[in-house]
């Protein structure tokens, strides 16, 4: 009877523990934004999702292209039927590790590295992250570029003054225990 | 003769001009901001159920429709003068999550957790829980 007892708060003492190191971001914050001489463009993405082992350091993000908001109907209509196919590729995601990471220290800066993944096209991404622990989690904040021709994103000949070559992506995660 | 003609010319192409620039501005101006109230609801569902018709009719056949949900308010998110409502579906981990447009922001003090709320809203997708924006309370 003792035993069984001492497997069970084992069990239970293992599974608590490997719940208490993650945490979840439901309504991650991704920021895009593509400057020429002739527009800018911006978009933003309230609704990205995000977990992240404050143990290991691992992160994975998953990002819903049609939640992207911007300022012009006609640039949302190219971005989801032209350039990114959103009916083809609904979601971009992110799969990674921040290197050295520190699970004492409250607040560092490091490098991220993983795979992102568009239109399902995979390539190597590294980043600098800002962590900061907060009273009830992390947060997470950092910018990076992604270049569209990685990606296969094609913009008509006509448009190509309209949008860079290199995107200037930012995002911030404010991270809270996720149970399960 | 051939003058009133040639003046009539250019008048039409004038005319023809102006409401083409005035076409191409509206277009290339026109804000992607979408009123909720004024679109067609294309499904009510319970929150319940959303999941499930979602998984049995195939994503392609909600995305961008404009869907009743209702559901039990389980807790309500306020970040850069936004709302989100999270709705729960199940049982489970997951929610259905309402951003709500700005002009209902003056409804959310009559909310209360735990009420049961019909939200109409624009389906973008699903990760691990079911994303709807520019949402109205109803």
């Amino acid at each position: 009877m003792n035993k069984i007892t001492l497997v069970i708060c084992l069990v239970c003492c293992i599974k608590s523990f490997s719940q208490n190191n993650e945490y979840i971001e439901r309504e991650g914050d991704i920021t895009f934004f593509s400057y020429t001489s002739v527009e800018n463009i911006k978009a933003k993405n309230t609704k990205t999702l995000s977990i992240f082992n404050a143990k290991t350091g691992d992160i994975a993000v998953r990002i819903l292209m049609r939640a992207f908001v911007f300022e012009k109907s006609l640039m949302h209509e190219h971005f989801n039927e032209s350039y990114i196919e959103t009916d083809l590729y609904p979601e971009a995601t992110f799969e990674g590790k921040i290197e050295n990471y520190d699970a004492d220290s409250a607040i560092q800066t490091k490098i991220a590295k993983g795979t992102f993944m568009l239109r399902n096209i995979k390539k190597p991404l590294e980043f600098k992250v800002n962590i900061t622990t907060t009273d009830d989690g992390f947060t997470l904040k950092g910018a990076l570029e992604v270049l569209i021709d990685d990606y296969e994103i094609k913009v008509p000949a006509l448009l190509s003054p309209n949008i860079s070559k290199k995107i200037e992506v930012a995002f911030l995660f404010k991270y809270v225990t996720y149970e399960k | 003769m051939r003058k009133k003609i040639k003046n009539n010319t250019l008048l039409i192409f004038t005319i023809g001009l102006v409401l083409l620039l005035t076409g191409s501005v509206f277009i290339l101006t026109k804000p992607s901001y979408k009123n909720t109230y004024k679109l067609k609801t294309f499904k009510q569902l319970s929150s319940q159920n959303l999941i499930h018709e979602y998984e049995k009719e195939g994503y392609e056949n909600f995305i961008e429709k404009a869907l009743e949900i209702d559901g039990v308010l389980k807790k309500i998110h306020y970040k850069n003068n936004i709302y989100t409502l999270y709705l729960s579906y199940e049982a489970n981990e997951s929610f259905v999550l309402c951003e709500l447009q700005h002009d209902q922001n003056p409804k959310i003090p009559n909310l209360k957790i735990g009420d049961t709320l019909i939200i109409k809203g624009i389906l973008k997708g699903k990760l691990l829980d079911i994303v709807l924006l520019n949402c109205i309370i109803i």
